[in-house]
């Protein structure tokens, strides 16, 4: 089954550039299917982050397969990523 | 109770990361009220066991900055995640200010001395990948100073805002401009074609500083002086292209300023000699470095023996015998000339004393003054002190002036040959028609002698136009009751021509090279003088 999330960040700093490599790093390493993640700046789709609540970036949401499920921080403990997305390896 | 009034922002959150319970200051740091919070998802934290930080989104829309720290929180069979988090919004926003002012300049808000190097190192690495080009220019501001005197510092510093925001316009926004310090800014540009693109760009600079401006109602008329060295040609280091940008800009100061130039490595060679030598002089002086000799001055028509021009010379360890010509100015720069120059003096009056016994007895010894000693307050109180010793007899000292000592405050220039002449020291206006010539300070001032420049002497068995030009000098000279000396005598044919014309003295490698003291005083006035006369080693 394909994976399906989104990243939010509050622009491209040294912060987001390192979330999104552990992130990329983790999926490219758990995930046996493709996945697909798209990134979204909440500073240029500040909408979008109200909508979705987004209280502290970085946040990833994982869409598909339901349930819903988010995460925030920096991503750096592979073990609770994987627990709070519930991706199977 | 302890958890709802905990000074740090607290959350509970459960294993879905949907926030459960959540403290005052938690949700006042979010502004959003605790109702709010209560049941929204947050997230599963995924840092690790190190504080991480994150951007907070409050409520009213602004972002700041928190700390947060995570523990997992076992609470019956559940999993909890009690989050606990600082703002540090403050403290980061210091910390950029703090990053900011140590790299940018206060007054101007231009990167500082600091950022350029650091900006420039990064820009060299990419030129060095890229195999592209690069340039630095140094720019500084022509007289700025007179603006700080003359307006005040808070007018100098609106000019220097003025000037940096007109760096700022002239260049494209990927050009760094940076305040080195002072009236000195420097400019990278990158990826730039050739030293031609550079030079239009300098010009463009210069041109664009230059325009006139009015502060607190002054006009002002900017100008500055670019040096630009290119990399990788002029150097591959900050240290380096800086160091020669600066070199180059210098070098443009001294052509005259208002104008760019490029670095030069034979301008380099030449300053760092000067440097060299500079340093050379001032152990030669500490270490009996300097000597002065002499070149018989002798009268016409019968060509005896009249005194002697005494010449300054430097011997140094490292150069050799240095030319006055490269000396004399450094001497004059560092100050030094004052006291070699009445160290000459002192020579002098110890020559004339040995002299003054012999039968051919030097009438009178001529010293070159330079304008800086002559403006420069001491020379004659150095020269009382001497005569009020017994050591000197102003009778017997002649003082020999260039133009280049006339050409300034006429009237100041007027009291101090006065002086001179007051005490019985004759005035000789040397190399006369090299300079700025004007023969109204012949009449002005009250020279006893002029001295015809050599290359005068030196034309007149080739043209009869030369010989005009030295027969006018010679008549006019007469009309004002001076007498008249040829320089740089060198043929039988010269000295003929001299003394047909009426002139009254001459000098010259005819007679004699400049020689040592103790030659000096084996010259004899029996007969005419010719260079044979000396055997001793003789000095041009």
């Amino acid at each position: 089954m394909n994976y399906v999330l989104t990243l939010y960040i509050a622009g491209y700093t040294t912060r987001s550039q390192r979330a999104v490599e552990n992130l990329k790093q983790i999926l490219n390493d758990q995930t046996a299917t493709d996945y697909e993640l798209d990134i979204i700046d909440v500073l240029e789709r500040p909408d979008v982050a109200e909508e979705k609540k987004i209280l502290t970036t970085p946040t990833v949401i994982k869409k598909q397969p339901p349930p819903e499920q988010r995460v925030i921080g920096d991503f750096s403990d592979r073990e609770k990523v994987l627990f709070g997305l519930n991706l199977q390896s | 109770m302890l958890f709802e009034h905990a000074p740090t922002g607290m959350l509970v959150l459960d294993d879905q990361g949907a926030i459960q319970f959540v403290n005052h200051a938690a949700a006042e740091l979010l502004n959003w009220s605790a109702q709010q919070l209560i049941g929204e998802q947050l997230g599963v934290p995924t840092s690790g066991d190190q504080p991480a930080e994150l951007e907070i989104h409050r409520g009213n829309g602004e972002m700041g900055i928190a700390e947060l720290r995570t523990k997992n929180i076992q609470w019956k069979t559940k999993l909890l995640f009690l989050i606990t988090f600082h703002d540090v919004t403050e403290r980061k926003k210091a910390i950029r200010t703090i990053r900011h002012q140590a790299l940018h300049d206060r007054l101007t808000n231009l990167p500082n001395r600091l950022q350029m190097q650091e900006r420039l190192k990064e820009a060299l690495d990419r030129a060095s990948l890229e195999v592209s080009h690069l340039a630095v220019l140094f720019i500084d501001l022509d007289k700025f100073k007179d603006v700080n005197d003359t307006l005040g510092h808070a007018a100098g510093d609106k000019l220097l805002r003025l000037i940096s925001g007109r760096l700022s316009n002239s260049l494209r926004s990927s050009d760094l401009v940076a305040r080195m310090g002072g009236d000195e800014f420097a400019v990278v540009l990158e990826g730039i074609k050739d030293r031609q693109a550079v030079s239009a760009v300098a010009e463009k600079l210069r041109k664009n500083v230059s325009e006139p401006t009015t502060i607190d109602g002054e006009s002002i008329f900017p100008a500055c002086t670019i040096g630009i060295s290119f990399f990788p040609d002029d150097g591959e280091d900050v240290q380096t292209l800086l160091m020669r940008a600066d070199t180059a800009m210098y070098q443009g100061k001294e052509s005259g300023r208002n104008r760019s130039q490029s670095f030069s490595i034979a301008e380099e060679e030449d300053k760092s000699r000067r440097f060299r030598l500079d340093q050379a002089l001032s152990n030669a002086w500490q270490d009996g470095g300097f000597f002065v000799v002499y070149q018989p001055l002798i009268t016409l028509p019968d060509q005896r023996l009249y005194g002697a021009e005494a010449l300054l010379r430097c011997r140094l360890p490292e150069f050799g015998l240095v030319s006055p010509e490269e000396f004399i100015p450094l001497l004059e720069d560092n100050g030094l000339i004052h006291e070699v120059g009445e160290w000459v003096f002192r020579e002098v009056a110890q020559l004339l004393s040995a002299n003054g016994q012999q039968a051919n007895m030097l009438d009178r010894v001529w010293v070159n003054v330079s304008a800086k000693q002559l403006f420069g307050d001491k020379l004659i109180e150095s020269l009382d002190r001497l005569i009020d010793e017994s050591r000197l007899d102003p009778h017997r000292v002649g003082i020999e002036l260039t133009e280049s000592c006339v050409a300034g405050d006429i009237d100041h220039t007027r009291k101090i040959v006065r002086e001179l002449s007051e005490r019985g020291f004759l005035i000789a206006m040397d190399d006369f028609g090299t300079g700025f010539s004007s023969l109204s300070y012949l009449h002005q001032l009250d020279f006893d002698v002029v001295k015809v420049d050599k290359s005068f002497v030196q034309r007149l068995s080739k043209s009869s136009e030369a010989r005009q030009l030295v027969r006018a000098i010679l008549a006019m000279g007469h009309t004002l009751n001076l007498s008249v000396l040829a320089e740089g005598v060198e043929t039988e044919e010269q000295i003929g021509l001299l003394i047909e014309d009426g002139f009254d003295f001459a000098q010259g490698y005819l007679f004699s090279r400049p020689v040592p003291s103790d030659d000096i005083q084996l010259a004899t006035k029996d007969a005419p003088l010719r260079a044979e006369c000396f055997n001793a080693s003789c000095y041009s």
